[in-house]
Parts: structure tokens; sequence; C-alpha cells
């Protein structure tokens, strides 16, 4: 029994020296088909192999690994892969020195996505500011209401006595002087009057008596017809102080006159 | 094949770590580079001529995917390209485009995994699939529909065998076994030593093994 043990023990002690061995090979069988083994390694490898037949499966698998990604299809190239590497190349060599393409260049390089996103933010924002624009009162009606009504009001010196309760002067009845009355001045009465405009939503309307003196300045002497907003008056009154007139003119001189304004504010949407 | 074993094959190969033959050493090579220093563009058409099938095909086999490997190809280029200023010679001109597009595959990879987490990369698509034509798609005269059947069912089971293993050894493998580079110029396109080159190699072989077994 003690005999059989001992050599059971000498068995076992040579398999795992055996199994050692093979690992140790099993290391160097990769290198020895590439026959990147030194001379000596490939003598012992070979020396080994011949004996062992697990070896000789493991290295006969290696060889069948390398011949199976050695033998895989051919690889076809896209055929426009040459010109998408030599245009931009040609293109970059002859505007090398444009500074244009140079910006192209270097947006090209970006991440696209960022590009894409500063593009639509651009966008976006010159959209959302044509919208405002387009929502603001149209200037070039009140200009041409102004030019087409206001400014063409002539008459003769008789007129002007008459309409503000002055006794006659000059030659009675003489139309040789004629006269102009008060016009709002484009530009300053349509800042002036745009606070009206802007300070609240909605439709106003009001009538009053406003005296225009020869300096252009205006003031309220009565309200014939009330807003419906009272702030309407307060705000018309700073208007009117802000020379928003060309005063009435007598044989070339301004002077002060009174007129019926009416004030119309209407909302305009779309 | 444990870890310690490798690392001591590793360390054993260390010494022997040297680069493969200069620039200089092929006439050719050396007359085309100066061209290229002059930014010749036929010099470079010339280059790309040569190296567009190799580098294709190597980004491909990494990336396993038609139109990635086409966009890693063209930018791998374009980077020879740019810094064809700066290549001192010091490795082989293949060498250091090889360098390049392994860069190019792995970082495109890495994006693409960072972005795609729930995709997997397929490597069992069809060769050139940006390009193929009805023509290519048949069977070639020699094979019968079924013998082109099963020679497809088989690259695939290989290249997603391949995508399976670790990326180094993958690198190694397609370097090595694919493109048939020596061991010398794979250390010079990793810029590893031969050592490490074989241990990734055999550790490659060995992983495909496993995953390939039936097919042997």
């Amino acid at each position: 029994m003690v005999s059989s043990g001992n050599h059971n023990s000498a068995q076992a002690r040579k398999w795992c020296v055996v199994a050692m061995k093979c690992k140790n090979f099993k290391l160097t069988a990769s290198a020895y088909l590439d026959r990147e083994l030194q001379p000596q390694e490939m003598a012992s490898y070979k020396g080994h192999l011949a004996g062992c037949a697990d070896c000789q499966s493991y290295v006969s698998e290696l060889n069948g690994v390398s011949y199976a990604l050695a033998t895989l299809p051919r690889v076809d190239t896209p055929r426009e892969l040459h010109s998408y590497v030599i245009g931009p190349i040609r293109r970059g060599v002859n505007r090398r020195f444009q500074p244009a393409q140079r910006l192209v260049d270097y947006c090209q390089r970006l991440n696209p996505r960022l590009i894409s996103y500063g593009v639509g933010v651009l966008v976006s924002g010159i959209l959302f500011a044509l919208t405002l624009a387009g929502m603001r009162p149209d200037r070039v009606i009140v200009a041409t209401i102004a030019d087409r009504y206001v400014t063409a009001i002539l008459g003769s010196d008789r007129e002007f006595d008459a309409y503000n309760d002055v006794p006659p002067h000059g030659s009675e009845g003489s139309l040789q002087h004629a006269y102009e009355l008060p016009r709002v001045v484009q530009d300053s009465s349509l800042i002036s009057f745009s606070n009206i405009a802007y300070r609240k939503p909605g439709n106003e309307g009001a009538w009053a008596l406003v005296e225009i003196g020869a300096d252009g300045k205006g003031r309220i002497i009565q309200v014939l017809e009330k807003p419906n907003d009272p702030d309407v008056i307060g705000d018309l009154e700073w208007s009117l102080s802000k020379r928003p007139f060309q005063p009435a003119v007598l044989s070339g001189h301004p002077v002060q006159t009174r007129i019926v304004l009416l004030v119309q504010k209407v909302d305009v949407s779309g | 094949m444990s870890a310690g074993d490798m690392a001591a094959l590793e360390q054993t190969s260390l010494a022997r770590l040297d680069l493969e033959a200069r620039s200089g050493d092929d006439p050719h090579e050396a007359r085309l580079i100066a061209r290229l220093r002059e930014a010749d563009l036929e010099a470079f058409e010339e280059l790309v001529s040569h190296f567009e099938r190799p580098v294709y095909s190597l980004c491909f086999r990494l990336l396993g995917d038609a139109e990635e490997a086409r966009d890693a190809a063209q930018e791998t280029f374009m980077r020879v390209y740019r810094g064809l200023g700066s290549f001192r010679g010091d490795s082989g001109l293949k060498t250091w485009i090889y360098r390049i597009a392994i860069n190019q595959a792995m970082n495109q990879q890495r994006w693409w995994r960072r972005r795609h987490k729930d995709q997997t990369v397929s490597l069992e698509l069809s060769r050139g699939e940006s390009e193929s034509t009805l023509g290519n798609l048949l069977p070639s005269g020699a094979a019968s529909p079924e013998q082109q059947a099963i020679s497809n069912e088989r690259e695939g089971r290989i290249m997603r065998a391949l995508g399976e293993i670790k990326q180094d050894y993958r690198v190694a493998l397609v370097l090595r076994e694919i493109e048939e580079l020596s061991y010398e110029e794979i250390a010079a396109a990793l810029s590893i030593s031969i050592g490490t080159v074989k241990s990734r190699i055999a550790r490659g072989r060995e992983e495909l093994r496993r995953r390939i077994r039936d097919l042997l």
C-alpha cells in the first residue's frame, strides 16, 4: 500500500511537471508560429512538441486562428476615398491665402452640432427681431397724413384774424398776405406723441383746443372731448410742450394761434 | 497563459526592441518624403494611392463599419498631410501612417462609444458597404451560393469574435495577421516593445481561439 501510494504521488508530480512545461510552451507557441523564437528556444520547443500531443493540437489550433484571419476576404477601398482626401487638400492649396476659405476650413474643424446650434440661435434671433420690428406703429402712414392734410392748409390774413378772434390788421379784406396754419413737424412730433401711443394698449380719442405759440410749443386751452383714460390728457400736455409744431406764419413771421386738435390712438395688431 | 508569464515574456524581449529600418534605407521612400516636405501635391497623391487600401482596410478591421472606416481613413490622410512638416523620419513612413491610422480609429471608436452607449459597433457588416454594387454581392464564379453563404457566415463569426477581444490584442492581431506587419513594425507603429507585441499577439490568438474553436 505504501509503495502504491508513493507511486501515485510520483505520477502526480510528473503530471504536474509536464503540465507546467506545456503551459510554458504554450506561452511561446504564438512566437513559434511567427518564427520569432531564438534558435535555442526553437530547438527546445520542437523537442517538446515532438512528444506532446496536447501541444501539437494547441499549435494546430493557433495556426488555424492565423489562417482564419489571414484568409478573410480582401476589403474593397471605397472609390470616393481618394477624391475625399485629395479634393479638400487641392482646394486648400489653391485657396490657402484666402481668409474666407480659412474661416470655412476652421468652421469645418469645429463640432458640427455646435455650429448648427449657433446658426439656429442666430436665425431665431433675426426672425424674432424682425417680428418685433413689424409690430411697431407704421411711421409712414403718420407722415403721409401730415403731408397731405396739415401742411396743405393755407389761407388769407382775414381768415386768420377771424379764426383767432383778433382784430383785422393790415389792409382790410386783403388776400395779398397769405398765412400758413401751424402744422406738426414730422420727426419731432412723432417722437413727442409716441409716449401716448406706447403707454397703454387700447384705442383712445380726445378733442382739445390747443394754443400753439410762436416758439412751436403748445398748451391745452380746453378739453372738448375727454378720453377714457384721463392720463392721456397729461401725456398730451407733455407732448405739446416738446415743440412738436411749426408755428403759424403770418407775413413771414411766426405767430401764436389756436387749433382744435384731435388725438386718436388706434392699436394695430399683426 | 498567466499575466506573470506574459510580463516575463515582455521583460525578456524588452531589450530587443528595435525600430524598423530608417526611412533613409529606402531611396524611393526617401525621395518621396523629400517631395512631400516640399508640399508636392503629386507626391501626396502618390502616397495616398499607395496607402489608401491598407489604411482603409486597417480602419475597417478595427472599427467594423464601412462609413466609420472611410471617415477614419480620410482623417488619417489629412493628419498625415498636416503632419508632414513635423515628420522626422525616426520611423518608417509606413509605420508612421499606420500609427496615425490606429490612433484615429481608436479615438473614433471611443467617440462613438461615448455617444452610442446603448449600441454596439457591429463587426459583421459587409465589406465596403458604402460602395457595394450588385456585382460585388453576387457570388464569384468559383463559389456556389451555398459556399458563398457559408463563407459570409464564417467571416461574420470571425469578425464578431475579433470585436469581442480586448482592443489592444485586436490591434496587434490585425496588424500581424491581416496587414502582415512584422513584430518590429508593429512595435514601432504602437510605440511598444517587441515583448509586448509578442504578448499581445499571443493573448489575442488565445482569446480568439476560444471563441472560434468550432470553426478551426
